[in-house]
C-alpha cells in the first residue's frame, strides 16, 4: 500500500462531456497508486506548463480502478466543472495528452463498512461520494444499504446517474426546478433518512452544506463533510486554503477536504 | 565539478537552492517528493513568541504568473515550535533557518534570544518585510532607521548568523540594506512580496480577507532581480536572492545580477520538485560553462 505522495504525468485515456459544462476525465495510472487513492482525495491538477494560470486545480477522485493483471493498467476518473480558465483548459485536453498531477491528497472519508450510509451530494460534489459510494460494498463485503440523495439545479445537471444507481441501494434526486425528481433542495430529501446509526457523508456548494449543519444539530448527529477552496501548496505547507473551524483555522489541503461537523461553525463562502 | 558551497557568516551552505520561509513549512511536508537534505537551506515558516491565528480567509488569490497572499504569519508560536517541529528537522542534514516575526522589536529580540540556544537551528533570518500584519512586520522594514535598529538590537542577543529580509515596498531598497549591514547582519534577503490587491467586481469588495495582500510568483521577478542587482552594489555582505524563481535560467539570472544564494519560493506550490530541479539544472549549466567557483558569477552581470 502506498500512502505517499507524488507527482504524476498520467496520460489522458479518455474525455467524455457529461453537459454543458462538466466532464469526465480518465487517466491510466499505475495500479498500486490507483488502489492508494481514498474516497474524499484529490489530485492536484496543472493546467499548463505555463505560469499562467499559475497553481494548481485541486480536483477529487471521482473513481479509481486498480488493475489486479496489470501494474500499469489502472484506471482514475476525475470529474471537471468548468468554472475558469484552468479547469477549461483541463476539459479540452485530447486523449494521449499527458497531464501533470500531484496525489493523492487531502484526508479521506472513514466510512465504517457495516452501518447504513447516507451520501448527500450537491452539483460537482458528486465526484467523491460517487467514489465513496462505489468503494464501500468492497470495504465491508456486507450489505448495509447506502443510500444517495443527489441534488442539482435542474435535471441536465445531473451527472453519472447510472454508475450512481448501480453502486447504491436507494438513489433519490432532487432539482431547484422541479425537472426531474423532488422539487427542491437535496437537504429537503436527506432529512427523512437522518438517523442514529446511520453514517451521514455530506458534499456540495457551501450553502447546501449550511443548510445541513443545523438539521443534523437539531437531531444530536454529526457528518463527514467534504470541503473545497482555493490551494497554494497542497501538503499542508502554505497555510493559504484554510478556513474556519470550531479549533481554529482547518487546513483544507491536508485536515481536509474531509472533516467532521463537528468542528465547523459553518461551511465558510468566499 | 564546480564548488557549490556559500557562506554566510560563519554558516556554510552546501549548495545555493534554498526553500523561502512560508512555502516549505515546517520543513518536512515536501519529504514525499525528495529527500530536503538535499537543499543549501531550508527557511522554515514565520515564528513569533506567541501562536498567531493568522489572517481570516480568503487567504490566497491567483492573479497573472502571480500569487497574492495573506496568510498573517499563522504559526504554532515558539513553544509548541520547538515542541512539536523541531524534533523532525533532526533528520534533515542541512542548514536550517527560522524566519523571526514579532510585533515590537522586544519581541524580535527575546524570540532571538530563545533561537539561539536551540541547536538545530543554524541562522535566523529577520522577517522585516511581511505586508500582512498589522503590527511589526514591514513596519520596521520600511526606513533605514528602523532597520538598522532593529537588526542591532537582535544582533546584540544573537550570535549566529543573522540574515535580514528586506521588503521591497519602499523607495530606494539601497538605503535598508545598507541599514541592516550597518546594523550588523551577515547577509540579505531580497526580496519579500510586493503589497497588492484584488477586487472581486461581482461582490465590489477586495477578494483577501486582510484586504492587501503580498505578490510573488514569475510576476514579479524582474522586479527582485533589478533590487537584487542594486543591492549587490550597495552592501559587502552574500545576498539570498528570492522572488519568482521557477527553473535554472531564473536562478542563474538571479546569481549574476549578485544573488549567492537563491530561495525557491511559489514555486514550491507548482511543482513541488522545483528546488530540486532547479539545482540539478544549475549543476549542469555550471559544468557547461566550466565555472569552478560560484563566486565566478556572482554579479557577473554588473562587470565592465
Amino acid at each position: 500500500m502506498i500512502e505517499t505522495k507524488r507527482k504524476l504525468l498520467l496520460e489522458l485515456a479518455a474525455s467524455k462531456p457529461l453537459n454543458a459544462s462538466t466532464c469526465l476525465l480518465t487517466f491510466r495510472i499505475e495500479s498500486d497508486v490507483a488502489a492508494s487513492c481514498r474516497p474524499g482525495q484529490f489530485f492536484n491538477f496543472r493546467p499548463l506548463d505555463s505560469t499562467a494560470p499559475l497553481l494548481r486545480r485541486p480536483i477529487s477522485i471521482c473513481d479509481a480502478r486498480p488493475d489486479a493483471a496489470h501494474s500499469d493498467a489502472g484506471e482514475i476518473d476525475f470529474l471537471v466543472k468548468i468554472v475558469g480558465e484552468g479547469t477549461r483548459l483541463l476539459a479540452v485536453q485530447a486523449p494521449g495528452t499527458t497531464v501533470d498531477v500531484v496525489g493523492p491528497l487531502g484526508n479521506p472519508f472513514t466510512p465504517d463498512p457495516t452501518r447504513p450510509s447516507l451520501l448527500i451530494a450537491g452539483g460537482v460534489g458528486v465526484a467523491p461520494l460517487h467514489f465513496l459510494a462505489r468503494s464501500l460494498p468492497a470495504h465491508g463485503g456486507g450489505d448495509a444499504p447506502i443510500t444517495f440523495c443527489y441534488g442539482a439545479r435542474t435535471q441536465r445537471d445531473f451527472v453519472l446517474l447510472d454508475r450512481i444507481e448501480r453502486a447504491t441501494s436507494d438513489l433519490i434526486l432532487a432539482t431547484e426546478d422541479g425537472s426531474l425528481g423532488h422539487k427542491g433542495l437535496v437537504t429537503e430529501i436527506a432529512e427523512p433518512f437522518l438517523a442514529d446509526g446511520t453514517q451521514i457523508f455530506v458534499c456540495g456548494p457551501s450553502p447546501m452544506m449550511n443548510a445541513m449543519l443545523p438539521l443534523l444539530r437539531e437531531r444530536g448527529l454529526t457528518a463527514q463533510l467534504s470541503l473545497e477552496n482555493q490551494m497554494g501548496c497542497g501538503v499542508g505547507a502554505c497555510q493559504g486554503c484554510v478556513v474556519p473551524g470550531r479549533q481554529g483555522h482547518i487546513r483544507v489541503c491536508c485536515d481536509g477536504p474531509v472533516v467532521s461537523s463537528e468542528d465547523l461553525e459553518s461551511v465558510f463562502s468566499d | 565539478m564546480t564548488d557549490l558551497s556559500v557562506r554566510i557568516g560563519t554558516l556554510t551552505l552546501k549548495n545555493p537552492v534554498t526553500v523561502a520561509s512560508g512555502t516549505f513549512g515546517y520543513g518536512t511536508e515536501f519529504a514525499d517528493f525528495y529527500d530536503p537534505s538535499r537543499l543549501g537551506a531550508v527557511f522554515l515558516k514565520g515564528l513569533s513568541l506567541e501562536e498567531r491565528e493568522g489572517n481570516p480567509p480568503q487567504r490566497l488569490v491567483e492573479t497573472p504568473s502571480g500569487l497574492l497572499n495573506a496568510i498573517g504569519l499563522q504559526n504554532v508560536g515558539f513553544d509548541r515550535f520547538v515542541a512539536e517541529k523541531t524534533p523532525a528537522l533532526e533528520g534533515i542534514d542541512t542548514a536550517t533557518i527560522a524566519n523571526v516575526c514579532g510585533k515590537t522589536i522586544e519581541d524580535y529580540v527575546e524570540l532571538a534570544r530563545r533561537l539561539a540556544e536551540i541547536d538545530r537551528i543554524d541562522a535566523a533570518e529577520l522577517n522585516i518585510s511581511c505586508p500582512n500584519v498589522r503590527h511589526g512586520g514591514m513596519a520596521f522594514g520600511c526606513a533605514p532607521d528602523s532597520t538598522e535598529k532593529i537588526t542591532r538590537a537582535v544582533r546584540e542577543v544573537y550570535p549566529k548568523p543573522l540574515i535580514v529580509k528586506l521588503t521591497p515596498n519602499v523607495t530606494d531598497i539601497r538605503d535598508t540594506a545598507r541599514a541592516a549591514e550597518a546594523g550588523g547582519a551577515d547577509a540579505l534577503s531580497v526580496v519579500n512580496t510586493f503589497l497588492g490587491m484584488a477586487i472581486d467586481i461581482d461582490t465590489r469588495r477586495p477578494k483577501l480577507g486582510n484586504r492587501t495582500g503580498g505578490l510573488s510568483g514569475p510576476a514579479i521577478r524582474p522586479l527582485a532581480v533589478r533590487m537584487v542587482w542594486d543591492c549587490f552594489g550597495a552592501v559587502k555582505i552574500p545576498i539570498v536572492g528570492q522572488g519568482g524563481i521557477s527553473e535554472w535560467r531564473d536562478a542563474v539570472e538571479f546569481l549574476l545580477a549578485g544573488a549567492s544564494a537563491l530561495s525557491i519560493g511559489t514555486a514550491n506550490f507548482v511543482n513541488p520538485t522545483a528546488p530540486i530541479d532547479v539545482l540539478e539544472g544549475l549543476e549542469r549549466w555550471l559544468a557547461d560553462q566550466g565555472v569552478s567557483s560560484l563566486s565566478e558569477i556572482v554579479g557577473a552581470a554588473q562587470a565592465g
